[in-house]
Parts: C-alpha cells; sequence; structure tokens
C-alpha cells in the first residue's frame, strides 16, 4: 500500500514548530527524518539544536534527527555535537 | 553539453571536498537526459562520491529512471544516495507571484515524483534504493495517502505492491 513507503524514503523539509516537528516524526518512521541547515539562510531558526531538543523527541528520535540519519544515508559518522538527553 | 556541465560541477565539488575534508562529504550531479548510465557510473565510483542529486524530472519526462537500475544492481553502486530535488513545477505560470513556485509548486513537484517511484513500482524493484525527497513535505501527509484508496484506479495500483 502506498500508505507504508514513507517509511522507505527519507523527506528533507523545513518545520517551523516544535509541534510540527513532533508530528512529522509521529507519523514517519524514525529513522527517516534528517536536519541540515543552509547557510546563508533565510529560514530563521537561531538555535537549530534547542529547537530540536525543545521538542522533547525521545533520545533515538532526536540523535536520528541530528545528523544519525544524514551519517546513515552518506555512510559517515555523523557527531554530535552535544549529548542528547 | 550535459556531459561537460555535469564534469565541471563534480570537478569544483571534488575539489571543495578535497580542501575541506573534514566539512563536506560530496553528492554529484549525473546528465541523466544525455548519458545518465555512465555518469552515475563516473560520479559515484570514480570520483567517490557518496550519491547522486537528480531531478524530479528528466528533460520534462518524469521519473523513474533507469539509472536507478544501475545503482542497485551494480555492487560497486550499491548503497549509494539519490538526492531528488525539484526545480520548479513544471507548469508554474499561475504560481509566479507570492513565492508560490517555492512554497507550494516545489512540493507538489517533489510529491509528483515520489508518487511515480511508488506507484511506477520502483522501490519494489530496488529494496536497496535508498532515496532523499527535497521539498517533500506533502505526501508524507495523512490525508494523501488515504486518498490513494478512495479513487478507483490509484487503489487498484496500490493492492498489487
Amino acid at each position: 500500500m502506498p500508505s507504508r513507503y514513507p517509511q522507505r524514503l527519507h523527506f528533507d523539509t523545513i518545520v517551523f514548530s516544535t509541534e510540527q516537528l513532533k508530528i512529522w516524526c509521529a507519523n514517519m518512521a524514525r529513522i527517516i527524518c534528517c536536519w541540515a541547515r543552509t547557510i546563508p539562510t533565510t529560514s530563521v531558526i537561531g538555535d537549530p539544536i534547542g529547537f530540536i531538543e525543545s521538542a522533547k523527541l525521545d533520545s533515538v528520535e532526536a540523535r536520528a534527527v541530528m545528523g544519525e540519519n544524514a551519517g546513515r544515508l552518506l555512510k559517515i559518522e555523523a557527531p554530535l555535537n552535544r549529548p542528547v538527553r | 553539453m550535459g556531459i561537460a556541465t555535469a564534469r565541471a560541477i563534480n570537478n569544483n565539488i571534488a575539489s571543495l571536498t578535497a580542501a575541506y575534508p573534514d566539512r563536506f562529504v560530496s553528492m554529484g550531479t549525473v546528465p541523466l537526459q544525455v548519458n545518465g548510465r555512465r555518469g552515475i557510473g563516473l560520479v559515484v565510483k570514480e570520483l567517490g562520491f557518496h550519491g547522486v542529486e537528480i531531478n524530479t524530472n528528466v528533460a520534462a519526462r518524469i521519473c523513474p529512471h533507469p539509472a536507478y537500475d544501475l545503482c542497485s544492481r551494480r555492487r560497486s553502486l550499491s548503497g549509494s544516495s539519490f538526492l531528488i530535488h525539484p526545480i520548479g513545477f513544471t507548469d508554474a505560470k499561475r504560481l509566479i507571484n507570492h513565492y508560490f513556485n517555492n512554497v507550494m509548486g516545489n512540493p507538489l513537484e517533489s510529491t509528483i515524483a515520489v508518487s511515480h517511484l511508488i506507484f511506477g513500482g520502483v522501490l519494489d524493484a530496488h529494496p536497496g534504493l535508498k532515496v532523499v525527497i527535497a521539498h517533500g513535505w506533502v505526501y508524507p501527509c495523512p490525508p494523501m495517502r488515504g486518498l490513494w484508496l478512495m479513487r478507483p484506479q490509484p487503489a487498484q495500483t496500490a493492492a498489487s505492491i
């Protein structure tokens, strides 16, 4: 069924509130969210890491969003700048 | 023209990555409209790139593209990632104001590409394929997924995949 395929894909998008981020993670498999920041950017999120932390995702989801998913995609180790709760 | 342009872009990307290996990993571009199979092999294998970025359509023809077959079947290329990024909706005349071409046109273009990958059987044929969809927020929306089952034609296809 088409509804199961989004769990096999990775979606690059922008969310503008922690509520949107939580909905996104709840509806997708954990591994599909990845996070990136375009520089220079017109998207105004001053502290992206703090933004993700404020969504209070569980630690597995948070680590995935902050870099582990991107690391798996690109076959690199994705260092996290600070520990995730 | 396509091969020369892709080569120039990829060489610059490779140079940037070589200069700052602790900051960048590379995804290359390929001239799918010219020689996608050979181009992808060049980018991923010979330049050591980690994947390729392609458009949502190829010369106005919609993905899927036979290049996917190559990346799935050749061991040296398996595990490579595709980043699919739109360059605007192909019928953007009604979207030129208010930045609608980006806000609505790009997600719509990405949704069309995703739908063709799914309904065209590409994901079934290539279970190891890794695809990233840029501007991709429309397709995963629950109403979009549910609507497929409400219409006879897509529901019939959906039942077979």
